[in-house]
């Protein structure tokens, strides 16, 4: 499983390299959408299946269709031999790197707590008590129903409501300031 | 990893997958063979009945003489594009086949229960829009890497026009999704069987979205602008050889997906009609496996049978059109209608 | 009420369904098509199918020979003691390679030896079998397409 990550990890990586130092945006543009999709791939060995899902559908299959056309009509031989990298990429790079490695640092000595199933609790607090195990096994059967579109549901309109709408908000604005800027007369 | 586990995350999968494609290539091939023949009838014709009995070794001789044809690459082309663009088109009609359930599911003496799917996930559906979101990738590709206009136009039309009813087409399964509580085709199927009836009536409106959206999805008439068999200049112009009977399979192939999907999403799937399933399944369980496939098979051809038969009927939509169908027409009529279904859940049908 | 009965039939379809019902219709009906090898076709009688050509009745002159655009007859005519007493030719080579079926040498021979039939399958696999002589050329003795004053004797449509 570790080495099937690695080389994901890996395929992801070198796609974005791609992303950046490609000379064609068409090449670009398709690494991109791989890219997207092994993003996709890696949700679906975490078992955020609905995430991997919407991943694919929203920015494979809905972003990227809009640039790889906008892309497909921008597309010219002089804009092909232009250098992808100039001279600000390398304080850029250790900027970056900084970044990144204050960030691992930061992971790595971060505390995780696992999160104890209600089956595990159950049982461990009584296991004689019968009227206990069988409330577990509910417990049981409850998560078995409990998918993954469920989950995120939940969380997207319980705990994150706010955040959520607070998106959906600015993603109207935007979306409003688009249209304004893209019409010639008002 | 011992062999036990290799059986059950490679072997068993596998083999349901060389299982479900045999039958699902057989039935895509023989489709073509449908539509010539049924659509030559609707015009006072024949259609292919030379090779074989009444044609039935067309798609065959069709298939190989594609094979043999000569797999042109134009000078201009951005040939590495130009050559796997046609998997972008082929694989996400045939994947989505992986999360169509097929007959009850299976239990056996000791209680295990082991569904008729590939891959039984949670996602069901989603996860064949989302799929079915890419292939939109085989047309852009193709239009632009075949260095010519009229293929780039092409697939310009056909980007628009599937971002049209990519949306619409999501939000009727969405109504079915929300009626039934789950996004997995075997959950939907069960909920139909309980409630009584199929979501053909509570969701009447989001099956007029599906259908019409499904049409445009798959390209075919009266929303044909992508390709325009007859006139139009489609995005497969530069193709010949395999590289253009990949696009035809994968074309037919989404007719058939699509078919299945209409089926389980809003004719009850599986579900013998008149017939409690629970106790036909429990007294003879092979009949009704059997019967049920033959049923969802019926009922798939339904689908296709309309399919070829509006073709045979009705002209094309000038693109203008097509688009404000799309925007204008559909798309209101799915999110009213996802309203409604979330009240009538709401209050009627917990 | 015309404007009730419009709403009705844009909210149900009308039109759309009454094409599909007429198309339906024609699902039952019998079916024009002419099954080709096994059911002969009956060709018109001014079908301009492949040449014969009658050598009894050839007199050498050349005529089609000349107005042939294509240039794919040639006529040998008999040395001069010969001819005065048997005019047909010693050799006639017709190539339905190269001709158009246009019908000038038809109209062109002033004995209607020549005269288009109601033959018109001529695939052969190799083009040289198209080339024809005097002992490969088809006639019919009979004269059943004996085509001259085809006008006059072609039968009257009513
Ligand atoms: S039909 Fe026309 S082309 Fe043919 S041999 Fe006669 S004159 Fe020549
Ligand atoms: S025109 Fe008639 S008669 Fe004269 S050479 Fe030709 S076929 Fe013979």
């Amino acid at each position: 499983m570790t080495i099937l990550w690695i080389l994901l990890a890996a395929f992801i990586a070198a796609c974005a390299l791609g992303v950046v130092l490609s000379r064609s945006p068409i090449t670009s543009a398709i690494s991109l959408l791989v890219g997207f999709v092994g993003v996709g791939v890696l949700y679906l060995c975490l078992k955020a299946e609905f995430v991997a899902a919407v991943q694919v559908f929203v920015y494979a299959g809905g972003i990227m269709v809009l640039y790889v056309i906008g892309v497909m009509f921008t597309d010219s031989e002089a804009l092909r031999l232009n250098r992808q990298t100039h001279m600000q990429a390398w304080p850029a790079f250790f900027l970056v790197l900084l970044l990144f490695l204050w960030m691992g640092h930061k992971l790595y000595h971060a505390e995780y707590k696992a999160v104890p199933s209600a089956i595990t609790i159950a049982v461990a607090t009584s296991p004689e008590d019968e009227a206990r195990t069988k409330q577990a096994l509910e417990a049981k059967a409850a998560l078995a129903r409990d998918t993954n579109p469920r989950q995120v549901s939940v969380a997207l309109f319980s705990d994150y409501l706010y955040p959520f709408e607070a998106a959906s908000v600015l993603l109207t604005v935007a979306v409003l300031g688009g249209i304004f800027l893209a019409k010639k007369e008002v | 990893m011992d062999f036990a586990t290799i059986m059950q995350y490679v072997g068993w999968p596998l083999i349901k997958i060389v299982i479900l494609l045999i039958p699902v290539f057989t039935v895509v091939a023989y489709m073509v063979w449908f539509e010539r023949r049924l659509l030559a009838f609707f015009q006072s014709r024949l259609g292919p009945n030379r090779v074989g009995p009444l044609g039935l070794i067309q798609p065959i001789a069709d298939g190989l003489k594609l094979f043999l044809k000569e797999d042109l690459v134009p000078l201009n082309s951005r040939p590495f594009l130009f050559k796997i663009a046609p998997i972008f088109a082929f694989f996400p009609a045939f994947v989505g086949f992986a999360i169509v359930s097929w007959a009850l599911p299976w239990v056996t003496p000791s209680g295990k229960v082991h569904p008729f799917v590939v891959a039984d996930v949670d996602l069901g559906i989603l996860f064949v829009l989302a799929i079915s979101s890419l292939s939109i990738f085989g047309i852009i590709l193709a239009g632009w890497s075949s260095g010519s206009k009229y293929p780039l136009f092409g697939s310009l039309r056909s980007a628009s026009q599937m971002l049209a009813y990519e949306v619409p087409l999501t939000l009727s399964v969405v109504a079915v999704v929300l009626l039934a509580g789950s996004f997995r085709l075997s959950d939907i199927v069960a909920a139909q069987q309980k409630m009584g009836w199929y979501y053909l009536f509570p969701g009447i409106l989001a099956f007029g979205v599906y259908l019409v959206s499904a049409v445009a999805e798959t390209n075919r008439v009266p929303f044909d602008l992508p390709e325009g068999e007859s006139e139009i200049i489609g995005f497969h112009t530069e193709y010949s050889g395999m590289r253009f009977a990949w696009y035809f399979v994968g074309e037919y192939a989404n007719v058939t997906l699509i078919s299945v999907l209409g089926t389980t999403l809003f004719l009850g799937g599986y579900d013998i009609p008149f017939v409690n399933d629970a106790t036909l399944y429990a007294a003879h369980p092979w009949l009704a496996s059997i019967l049920g496939v033959g049923v969802f098979a019926a009922k798939a051809a339904l689908f296709a049978v309309f399919f070829i038969w509006i073709r045979a009927t009705w002209p094309r939509y000038r693109y203008d059109q097509l688009l404000k169908i799309g925007w204008v027409v559909l798309l209101p009529i799915a999110l009213a209608n996802l309203v409604v279904v979330a009240l009538l859940k709401l209050w009627l049908l917990r | 009420m015309n404007g009730v009965a419009r709403f009705v039939k844009m909210v149900t379809f009308w039109e759309l369904l009454k094409g599909m019902a007429i198309t339906s219709r024609f699902l039952a009906k019998p079916k024009v098509t002419e099954l080709y090898p096994d059911v002969r076709p009956v060709l018109p009688y001014r079908t301009k199918g492949r040449l014969h050509v009658e050598i009894g009745t050839c007199i050498s002159c050349r005529m089609c020979e000349k107005a042939c655009p294509e240039g794919c007859i040639k006529v040998f005519q008999p040395s001069k003691e010969v001819f005065k007493t048997d005019k047909r030719p010693v050799e006639f080579y017709l190539s339905q390679e190269h001709c158009l079926h246009c019908g000038l040498c038809v109209d062109a021979c002033p004995t209607g030896s020549i005269h288009h039939s109601q033959e018109f399958e001529m695939a052969v696999y190799n083009p040289d079998d198209l080339l024809f002589d005097k002992e490969t050329l088809p006639y019919d003795l009979d004269l059943k397409h004996f085509r001259w004053n085809w006008i006059e004797n072609a039968p009257v449509k009513k």
